[in-house]
């Protein structure tokens, strides 16, 4: 195993403070050395710094989450209603071979040819007729209900919220602030000396717009 | 007979594959589908009942008013008092009172479960150099006149400020900012929303994320840009006009365009980053650029510079 292996296998528990001390120096001492796991380290740690306590987890990225998990639920719920593949084909079969065979023979016969299909229809036509209405009304409708539910719900939390609204309202402005500082640092670090102070303040002033942007938001908690 | 044999099996298939699940699922869809939540909640905002009150206030008054949705008037006047009118929404009430020195007003709910934040339509009269803090998430506020200290904070709703002579400060995170007409100083902290600033003379700070800045003339000829730091991540620039005589504007974008539109003869200095300053300056040349009133700092990371002369605007 390479030690950028072990970094990998290692990194949850070092993130989570439970690497014995030795063994976390000696990852410190590789991810030192090592650009990739560095950016590895970096990549893992740098959200938790930059999300504010009182803001995660943002309201948008839960009512994905929870539309995500209704409508697979939903999914999962009428997949185990859908009858056997082998109830429809059954149908068909029992129909013609009992009709032919059984009018011709005789007038009492009749009765019996007349039962012989409909009871195969209705052994499989009534639980078929069931499941295709629960399928129907649970597998269509349902899901669509809830997710107009939650959205809703959703909808009311941030109707009543205004911590909660100012919240999902400035999702968009803490990404493309993102987005931008993450720009003007790759530029900076290929940059030459003359523009590299330039870009420094840049990034400077983005952190103090992000900065003042969870000032705001953070008003709205009082 | 067989044919009546067969019609009857086949009428029983058709109903109980295709008419029963039809008609099983449309009841079901009936009776379990619920009635939407902004449509029971809807009627909260349909009765209204209207409130005055008054107080006596020095002329200093420093007031906080908190308007969850609806609209906000504030009015100044040469008197020691305050005056508030509301037109309240069913549900929500007007709390609080100002004593010599200060006070509060809220719209609030009667119960804190009710849905919607609590509509009002509010018209509030303080003394000339009173300091207002005004606080709401959707309510468009609305502010004429003042010399005292004014605070607007806001998530959606809409501010517009005009004539004022004081310390203005706006932050919103989405909602448009209109100031017109105000010699003060002015900050403007925000994030979507787009700050239009028209015949503003007074040193000016403003910082978005995807908002645009607007800076208009007036339709006369004395049209006035501000001197202080204007910047927006994303959102462009455009600044329409002149710089007050010897004024100083620092603007700044990510990605956002910059617009420059100067009457002939009020061009200013323009600087730019090295590596930009031969095409300005080239540019510059084109309008006529002298110089003569005020300087133009320009730092953009990849937005683009555009720069010619206001017709019509000497």
């Amino acid at each position: 195993m390479t030690d950028c292996e072990r970094l990998d296998a290692s990194l949850d528990r070092y993130l989570a403070g439970a690497l014995a001390e030795s063994e976390a120096d000696a990852l410190e001492e590789h991810a030192a050395a090592c650009e990739r796991c560095a950016k590895v380290i970096d990549v893992r740690t740098r959200p938790l710094y930059e999300l504010p306590s009182a803001i995660a987890p943002p309201p948008a990225v839960r009512s994905a989450v929870l539309l995500a998990v209704a409508a697979r639920g939903a999914a999962r719920a009428a997949q185990k209603l859908q009858p056997p593949t082998a109830v429809p084909t059954a149908v068909p079969t029992a129909v013609p071979t009992a009709v032919p065979t059984a009018v011709p023979t005789a007038a009492p016969a009749l009765p019996h040819a007349i039962t012989a299909p409909r009871s195969a229809s209705r052994r499989w036509g009534i639980p078929v007729a069931i499941a295709a209405s629960l399928v129907l009304a649970f597998g269509l409708f349902r899901p669509a209900d809830k997710q107009a539910m939650m959205q809703e719900q959703l909808r009311s939390r941030e109707s009543t919220s205004p911590l909660a609204l100012a919240q999902s309202r400035a999702l968009g402005e803490f990404a493309q602030l993102a987005r931008a500082r993450d720009e003007v640092a790759r530029a900076l670090a290929g940059a030459p000396a003359a523009d590299r102070e330039r870009l420094q303040d840049a990034l400077r002033r983005m952190d103090a717009q992000d900065a003042g942007l969870r000032e705001i938001v953070q008003e709205f908690a009082q | 007979m067989i044919a009546r044999v067969r019609w009857r099996v086949v009428g029983h298939k058709l109903w109980s594959c295709v008419l029963f699940p039809a008609y099983a699922a449309l009841m079901s869809f009936v009776l379990f589908t619920p009635l939407p939540v902004h449509s029971q909640a809807s009627s909260a905002v349909r009765e209204i009942e209207p409130v005055h009150r008054g107080a006596p206030a020095n002329a200093r008054v420093a007031l906080r008013l908190w308007i969850p949705d609806g609209t906000v008037q504030v009015r100044y006047w040469s008197r020691d008092s305050v005056d508030i009118r509301a037109t309240l929404g069913r549900g929500a009430r007007l709390v609080g009172n100002v004593a010599e020195s200060g006070g509060k007003y809220a719209v609030e709910f009667d119960t804190p479960t009710a849905p919607g934040f609590a509509r009002a339509e509010v018209v509030l009269t303080v003394p000339e150099a009173a300091t207002l803090w005004i606080k709401s998430t959707l309510a468009s506020v609305e502010v004429r006149g003042g010399s005292g200290q004014l605070d607007v904070l806001t998530v959606s709703g809409n501010t517009h400020v005009s004539a004022a002579t004081g310390i203005v400060t706006v932050e919103s995170i989405e909602g448009d900012v209109l100031l017109e007409r105000l010699t003060g100083l002015l900050r403007v902290r925000g994030g979507g929303g787009q700050l239009t600033l028209q015949d503003v003379s007074g040193r000016t700070s403003a910082s978005l994320v995807n908002g645009a800045i607007h800076i208009n003339p007036l339709a006369n000829a004395g049209s006035v840009v501000p001197s202080g730091r204007l910047e927006t991540v994303s959102g462009g620039i455009r600044v329409r006009g002149a710089l007050v005589r010897d004024g100083d504007l620092q603007l700044t974008t990510h990605d956002g365009a910059i617009a420059l539109q100067f009457p002939t003869r009020h061009v200013p200095r323009v600087r730019t980053s090295a590596a930009r300053q031969a095409s300005l300056d080239a540019a510059l040349r084109t309008v006529g650029g002298n110089g003569a009133t005020g300087a133009l700092t320009i730092d953009t990371f990849k937005g683009t510079l555009n720069i010619s002369t206001l017709r019509g605007i000497p």
